[in-house]
């Protein structure tokens, strides 16, 4: 019983691929998505998360102060959301540290933060 | 019938038949559907799952109900921590099986709905990700790359900042 999905190979249908990404962090998700179109699609951010606004975003990472990731993460959204040129590398930089301290429950949401960033750059 | 386990019959789409007891076969909400639709004394035919895997995730569900049914006998707190620990050992050498098996196993763990089944092997995948390269990822899980020259070089340029 084979179930490969298109070209790439990769062996699980897409629901099933998301369930895997639950418990990996930013940086492994990342690395899943650069290794086939499928996987790309599947690990893209969720559609909800393009449409929300940078404040929106700036003021739930606000809320999470007692992440120390989560603080460093909202100073830069801050910057970002505040600024009529967005400093999008200082933000990536700040974002690139959250990322090995990140809970597992809040790599999704920091994940879809990632997408609203890259997306709010161009 | 007090005391005398109710047993269930399943069999497989390449034909092999299991008999087990229906707190067991249960755990899977699709088969406890079916056996509530179809009374307990019909064969369940499950024609999405192989024998081989069906065997294992009967074993799991057998282990599963054991752990449970050893949770509401204990009378000491740690005896908790020693049922979890067992369970755990357990459970850590019945993902000791090949990349296809597992992905078989999640496939039925998903058809069959049994969710600490579907969580288990979901978390092994992760878990066999973890801290691996996209070209460690595409070797362990022989993954072809598709992407073309101009879409891998956007995608590594898009990614680059999380990897540097």
């Amino acid at each position: 019983m084979q179930h490969r999905n298109g070209a790439g190979g990769w062996p699980l249908p897409l629901e099933l691929t998301k369930l895997i990404l639950a418990p990996l962090n930013l940086r492994d998700r990342l690395a899943l998505a650069s290794a086939c179109r499928f996987l790309r699609t599947a690990c893209d951010p969720p559609d909800c998360w393009r449409t929300c606004k940078l404040d929106s975003l700036a003021e739930f990472a606000g809320s999470q102060q007692h992440e120390s990731s989560m603080g460093l993460l909202a100073a830069s959204l801050g910057d970002v959301a505040s600024s009529s040129n967005p400093n999008l590398e200082r933000a990536q930089r700040s974002f690139k540290q959250c990322c090995d301290s990140t809970p597992v429950c809040c790599s999704g949401r920091l994940q879809g933060m990632a997408g609203a960033l890259r997306i709010e750059s161009h | 019938m007090a005391g005398k386990a109710v047993e269930v019959k399943l069999y497989s789409c390449d034909g092999e038949d299991f008999r087990v007891p229906s707190t067991v076969a249960s755990r899977s909400e699709t088969v406890k559907n079916m056996l509530e639709d179809t009374g307990e004394e019909d064969a369940v035919p499950l024609p999405n799952v192989h024998g081989r895997t069906l065997s294992l995730v009967l074993d799991f569900c057998k282990r599963l109900v054991q752990y449970e049914k050893d949770l509401q006998d204990i009378t000491e707190d740690f005896q908790h921590g020693q049922l979890d620990d067992e369970f755990n050992a357990w459970k850590q050498d019945f993902l000791d099986i090949d990349q296809a098996v597992l992905y078989e196993l999640i496939m039925a763990a998903n058809f069959l709905n049994v969710a600490e089944l579907l969580d288990l092997c979901c978390k092994e995948v992760a878990r066999l990700i973890k801290g691996k390269s996209p070209e460690e990822i595409r070797a362990y899980f022989h993954i072809k790359n598709d992407f073309t020259p101009q879409e891998e070089e956007e995608v590594r340029r898009e990614n680059q900042w999380a990897f540097e």
